[in-house]
């Protein structure tokens, strides 16, 4: 009886990453194999067109420009929001000032609203800006509220204030204590914010879709979403793009898995 | 107060450069968020088609709101989508959890590793990845169905009303499961394993440490988890407009509109149509749903949490 329960639990773990991993599998099968292929048989196993489709996908010229595009958006913005919400989060954690509890109070409301809320006056204020069609709303990240609470809590937890006084006396500048005294001190709380915040940009479909207009400025999830309609006839390259986009994010889980998890729990639990 | 004084005495910066490191946030808020919330208040107050000046129609954009069909279609299905993926995506994430937890199973990180993979996958190519496994030509569900002789035609999954809600509920499962996975396996380690011996050794069976004692405890990580998945369910866009898209990656709404959702009728109405004051006025009553939703649910699930203890 026993190891028929034990036995029953394994194959309901095996089914279960049978289920999580197959349709990986199965896309990664499809784009090494031709589009008749893919419409008469089962593409159990990679086939032999994956060369094939590479460079075809590759001529079209759509899949690296996005490729390189994510890039540049997610790594600005992901910077730029780390940063400024460490800023942020260190002025509300270590510093006295008029108004603090009233601005904190502020930040944390703020993380309730959904950003629908303002997405069509979003559209049209950066249209008579003229940043409508440009990176500039989506690398223009000074700080999110979350990241702000997050940098915050971190930093009171594990920057004792004797330290920050120690080194104001020795005549460390503002600016050189929170660069070089506070940024080794949390280091962790960056790199798990800076995760989190990555990985929400690099597959955010909304914001680009309704700001970017240009096929050439396109993100990975806008050149994946276009791949799929039915103007690409091509299935094989269809599949390959499609392939392809999930690798990055899988590599960089992969090698860092642990820290991965652990940020977004922490994130989780603490925002 | 005496915490005060001794901060007061000892402070060693000049007043502004707090004031000049909340600035940029503040700012960036103010011109990124604070603005495009106020403006569309206006907007959803006006008709405009996005070319011509906006007018002024009072509450008009509102009234049309609640007389809408479509807008109650696309909350119906939103609500349909939510309340299928929440239980199972709990349901299946405690069971995981909790034999990953009490080592029936051994290799934990490798499993969770395996379910976390699907939540760390782009939106979008979720989307895709369903849109090729249910194509009535060559997709996985068809060819396998047909080759155990389970149906003798092909079924057009994608293009029949009566599977969206299942299609879109279970591809949101599969997303997030693993999510789950970790976190209530996080959820699990903050409870001493000698609760559990304990438990045990006064004779209690599996059955009922995990309902008396693991579920109870648990409670926390699960409102979490139901709150904010019902939040990021009522804003679910990415992967059911990739699903449901005829033309790459532009909302359509599906067969028969069961596919629509609240966000992806907010972006047909306000981009697609251009009808700006309509889009925002959707976008409001989204964010008033949501916001209901959440302190609603936070009564009945925190609530009778505090009439427990």
């Amino acid at each position: 009886m026993k190891k028929l329960t034990k036995g029953l639990i394994y194959l309901f773990f095996v089914v279960g990453a049978f289920i999580s991993l197959y349709p990986f599998y199965w896309v990664f099968s499809l784009a090494t194999h031709n589009t008749s292929e893919i419409v008469t048989q089962f593409a159990a196993v990679p086939g032999v067109h994956l060369w094939d489709n590479l460079l075809n996908l590759l001529k079209k010229g759509t899949f690296p420009r996005g490729l390189a595009n994510s890039c540049f958006v997610s790594i600005t913005a992901t910077v730029s929001a780390v940063f400024f919400s460490m800023v942020c989060g260190y002025a509300f954690a270590k510093y006295q000032f008029k108004g603090k509890r009233f601005l904190f109070q502020m930040v944390l409301m703020t993380m309730m609203l959904p950003i629908q809320i303002g997405l069509v006056a979003f559209v049209k204020i950066m249209t008579a800006l003229g940043l409508y069609n440009t990176y500039i709303p989506l690398i223009a990240q000074l700080g999110t509220a979350f990241g702000v609470f997050w940098m915050c809590q971190y930093i009171k937890a594990y920057v004792p204030d004797e330290m920050l006084e120690s080194a104001r006396i020795e005549g460390v500048g503002e600016i050189g204590l929170l660069l070089r005294i506070v940024v080794p001190v949390i280091t962790p709380a960056i790199i798990s914010y800076g995760i989190i915040y990555f990985v929400g940009s690099w597959n955010s479909y909304l914001m680009p879709l309704i700001i970017l207009q240009d096929t050439g400025k396109f993100t990975l999830p806008m050149v994946i979403a276009a791949l799929q309609g039915r103007f690409e006839l091509d299935l094989g390259i269809r599949y390959l793009a499609l392939a392809l986009a999930t690798l990055p994010l899988l590599i960089l889980y992969l090698t860092f898995s642990k820290t991965v998890r652990e940020s977004i729990v922490a994130g989780a639990l603490k925002g | 107060m005496a915490e005060k004084l001794y901060k007061k005495r000892t402070r060693q910066y000049p007043a502004w450069i707090p004031y000049l490191f909340i600035a940029p946030f503040f700012i960036g808020f103010a011109f990124f968020n604070g603005a495009p919330v106020l403006y569309s208040f206006y907007i959803s107050l006006t008709k405009w088609s996005g070319f011509d000046l906006p007018e002024f129609v009072g509450l008009n954009n509102y009234k049309m709101l609640i007389k809408d069909e479509l807008f109650y279609t696309a909350l119906r299905n939103t609500a349909q989508i939510i309340l299928i993926f929440i239980p199972l995506m709990i349901l299946f994430g405690l069971i995981i959890s909790y034999l990953l937890y009490s080592s029936y199973v051994k290799r934990e990180s490798l499993f969770q590793n395996i379910f976390f993979l699907p939540y760390i996958t782009i939106p979008v190519a979720v989307g895709a990845i369903f849109q090729a496994m249910l194509n009535w030509q060559y997709g996985l569900a068809n060819k396998m169905l047909l080759g155990l002789n389970l149906i003798r035609e092909p079924i057009n999954w994608l293009n029949e009303p009566k599977y969206t809600a299942w299609i879109i509920g279970l591809m949101i499962t599969w997303q997030s499961v693993g999510y789950c996975v970790i976190m209530i396996t996080a959820g699990f380690r903050g409870i001493s394993r000698e609760v559990f011996e304990s438990a045990r050794v006064d004779g209690a069976g599996n059955a009922r440490t995990f309902f008396n004692i693991a579920l109870p405890l648990l409670k926390p990580v699960l409102v979490f988890l139901i709150i904010t998945s019902m939040i990021w369910g009522f804003q679910i866009f990415d992967e059911t407009v990739i699903l449901y898209s005829p033309k790459g990656g532009v909302p359509s709404g599906g067969p028969s509109y069961s596919a629509l959702t609240l966000v992806s009728y907010l972006y047909i109405s306000a981009f697609t149509d251009q009808y700006t004051g309509y889009g925002a006025s959707i976008g409001y009553a989204l964010s008033v749903i949501i916001i209901g939703c959440t302190l609603v649910m936070r009564r009945i699930l925190e609530g009778r949490k505090g009439a427990e203890e």
